[in-house]
């Protein structure tokens, strides 16, 4: 394994005043990638970004170089870029840093991908109501026009390349390629089918790539400075360095810039450690649709393999952390809220099990679950998972199936007494930003089995199950 | 409030941005809501007649996305984060509390005019809880200051944002930034989309491995949106309905036909419904 710990490569201009600003930026190594860039043959950047193994940084994490030679060249379409920037992921903020704070890095990225990809234009993506990064990206674009690094013939090359800042409307899904793709297209953001993939037929039905904001920001980094360079960081599978955005119970959440390999209880200790010195009790590792871990999985490498070894994906690198003063069940439930919301509604496990799940979790919160609903929410996830048209149903069962998993005591616990167990706070109406306790806890009334008691006739999906 | 010649040259300036016209509906959208507060009845069909779409297939997308208010929002809206992270830290009582503060609704008339909300993760965890006036940040924050904030957005004097250190615009002048019709860069991205759009073998209007012919009473095959756009965009002449999808493979060959010489009656066939 090569270095770990914290790190510094896509965040080293963060705390450069007014970097956003093209000229302090040009200052400081600014459109050098670029520059490289145009002295190479697009297959050597596509082999050079294959090389340094950099995995796609959207959630998926597939192969940034492969995904790229896969875009058809011989079709006669023109061939565009386009970056996802619709940052939705709950827990998820690294994308609007890098763009409110050094937006050239994503417009130089983009154009570097042009040049890799032989296309006409690219387009950002941007999620709708990050309004600060669209005003600097805006700034950042007009500036590049200016000094020709954008437009008829970029940097002296020739060649044609134009960037498009495209700002969405606020809609979770717009996050899955095609469902952006469509969305791009002027229509509602629901998935494709695939076959075919965006490398054949992605915008207008020209062969496209879509890629993450980290993603394309970091191709300029690796073609400066080689290949080995992005390598001394991370593993073989998982190298170079991560964006992770460390929030919920730490004492200082924020983003911060990571090797990957470094163990998941550096990166807490990284934020401070936790609040208050409580005990972590489980954690996202990467984001509300990544199954949750208990506080044994700590340990856990901060890299793809290790963490799906481990049972959980690292997804967009969002680290959330929760202590045992936190309601499981009550953070489940809102997540699933979450989901219910943001399903698009084109197919059905997605559109109709997410309304299922979220009553039968608002049942349980708010003390009438029944002990057969965990058996039904496990039937039910059964019953979504690798069953629904894209993955954001895989997600929202993830941290269920995960949670019955690790923590069934607590849910039957908080069945049988129809509240939070002793000393677990269900946090949903607690108003205070420093995380102190609102007052200490009654003892929780005798409890009186759930179980038994319920008579009350119901509409769960029985037919179903 | 009617859209004026004004906006109207601005919605067909962002439409000759795209190589095929549609896409510029989510801008157009912002743009309706920067005129109207909202999207109004009357917006819907003013990016209908513009795009060359039915009001239906305007009405599905603008339902579709949460940013496009179907009631006029005021001068302010407020969005309160009540996703976990932000829950745990007191979202949630926030978010109440601005309902009850409302009179038990989400909009309230009086002053400024200001519409709550509570929103899904705004991708600010790190400032959790947070609360957004007009798309600018501001977290974390007390129930106190929350409330403040409330009271100072009613009054139409919000603060400025300790984050991005930007003192919050109304409602209408922010949707006129998203639509990006100010970005600066219309005359180069308007060249590239006609440059795009007169290739070869261009962009199509439907992808998808289709071969239900997407046609569109006004439009056309290629989705340039009728004539508001080949006036704009000086395209010239597009290619004729062949009742074939633009989209498959195979289909795509019999559309990708040079467009530079197409006779005018094709045009003139094209703006038949």
């Amino acid at each position: 394994m090569g270095i770990t710990g914290q790190a510094s490569a896509l965040s080293y201009r963060y705390d450069v005043a007014d970097v956003h600003d093209i000229d302090v930026y040009e200052q400081h190594d600014g459109y050098e990638g670029l520059r490289k860039a145009l002295g190479m043959e697009p297959s050597a950047i596509i082999e050079a970004v294959k090389e340094s193994g950099l995995r796609g940084r959207g959630g998926a994490g597939f192969p940034t170089g492969l995904k790229w030679s896969f875009v058809a060249q011989d079709t006669g379409k023109p061939i565009y870029v386009v970056c996802n920037a619709d940052e939705g992921e709950p827990g998820t903020f690294k994308d609007r840093s890098l763009m409110e704070l050094d937006p050239h890095q994503l417009v130089e990225g983009m154009i570097v991908a042009g040049i890799a990809l032989n296309a006409v234009a690219g387009y950002i993506y941007l999620r709708g109501e990050y309004a600060h990064s669209g005003r600097r990206l805006a700034k950042a674009i007009r500036q590049a026009y200016d000094k020709g690094y954008l437009g008829a013939d970029v940097m002296g090359s020739g060649k044609r390349y134009d960037l498009t800042l495209h700002r969405a409307a606020g809609a979770y899904i717009c996050g899955e390629e095609t469902a952006l793709l469509d969305s791009l297209e002027g229509r509602r953001g629901q998935p494709r089918l695939r076959p075919p993939f965006p490398a054949t037929a992605g915008l207008w039905g020209c062969p496209s790539t879509v890629n993450n904001v980290e993603s394309i920001a970091a191709v300029p980094f690796i073609l400066r400075h080689g290949v080995d360079w992005w390598r001394q960081w991370g593993t073989e599978k998982s190298p170079g360095t991560k964006l992770v955005c460390i929030s919920g119970e730490v004492n200082n959440p924020g983003n911060y810039e990571a090797a990957l390999g470094t163990p998941i209880s550096d990166l807490i200790e990284m934020a401070g450690g936790m609040l208050d010195g409580r005990e972590l009790k489980f954690f996202c590792p990467g984001g509300s649709s990544t199954p949750l871990l208990p506080a044994s999985a700590a340990d856990t490498d901060y890299t793809f393999e290790a963490i799906q070894e481990a049972g959980s994906l690292l997804g967009t690198g969002a680290l959330m952390v929760y202590s045992d003063q936190t309601s499981v069940v009550s953070v489940v439930r809102r997540f699933t809220e979450f989901y219910e919301h943001e399903s698009c509604g084109k197919c059905t496990p997605c559109r109709e099990g997410a309304y299922w799940l979220s009553q039968i979790y608002q049942r349980i919160d708010t003390g009438n679950g029944r002990m057969e609903d965990l058996d039904l929410l496990e039937d039910l996830c059964d019953n979504i998972f690798g069953r629904a048209f894209c993955a954001l149903a895989d997600g929202m069962v993830s941290p269920i199936v995960a949670s019955l998993k690790y923590f069934r005591d607590e849910y039957v616990e908080h069945i049988r007494q129809g509240r939070s167990p002793f000393g677990v706070e269900p946090r949903r109406d607690i108003a205070t930003v420093t995380f102190t306790h609102a007052g200490g806890y009654e003892p929780a009334p005798p409890a009186t089995p759930r179980d038994e008691l319920e008579t009350e006739p119901t509409s769960e999906p029985a037919g179903q199950a | 409030m009617p859209f004026t010649d004004a906006t109207r040259s601005e919605a067909q300036r962002l439409i000759a941005r795209y190589a095929v016209a549609r896409s510029a509906l989510l801008p157009l959208l912002h743009l309706v809501q920067s005129v109207e507060g909202y999207v109004s009845e009357d917006g819907i069909g003013f990016c209908a007649e513009l795009l060359g779409l039915t009001k239906a297939e305007v009405g599905a997308v603008s339902t579709f996305y949460s940013m496009y208010k179907r009631e006029p929002v005021g001068d302010y809206l407020l969005s309160v984060c009540t996703n976990p992270t932000c829950q745990i830290a007191g979202g949630q009582k926030i978010y109440d509390s601005y309902v009850e503060a409302c009179g038990g609704g989400h909009v309230d008339r009086d002053g400024a005019g200001v519409m709550v909300e509570h929103a899904e993760c705004l991708g600010i965890c790190d400032a959790a809880p947070v609360v957004t006036i007009n798309y600018e940040n501001y977290g974390p924050v007390t129930q106190d200051e929350a409330m403040e904030l409330l009271a100072k957005a009613k009054a139409g004097e919000p603060p400025e944002s300790p984050l991005s250190k930007h003192t919050p615009d109304t409602f209408t002048a922010v949707e006129r930034e998203f639509s990006g019709i100010d970005d600066g860069t219309d005359d180069h991205l308007i060249e590239a989309a006609r440059l795009q759009a007169t290739m070869a073998a261009g962009p199509s209007y439907r992808t998808g491995a289709t071969s239900i012919p997407v046609l569109h009473p006004g439009g056309d095959p290629a989705g340039h949106g009728g004539a508001a756009f080949r006036e704009e965009s000086n395209i010239g002449p597009v290619r004729p309905v062949t009742g074939q999808a633009p989209a498959d493979e195979g289909g795509a060959q019999d559309l990708d036909q040079p467009v530079g010489d197409v006779p005018s009656e094709d045009d003139a066939d094209t703006e038949e419904r």
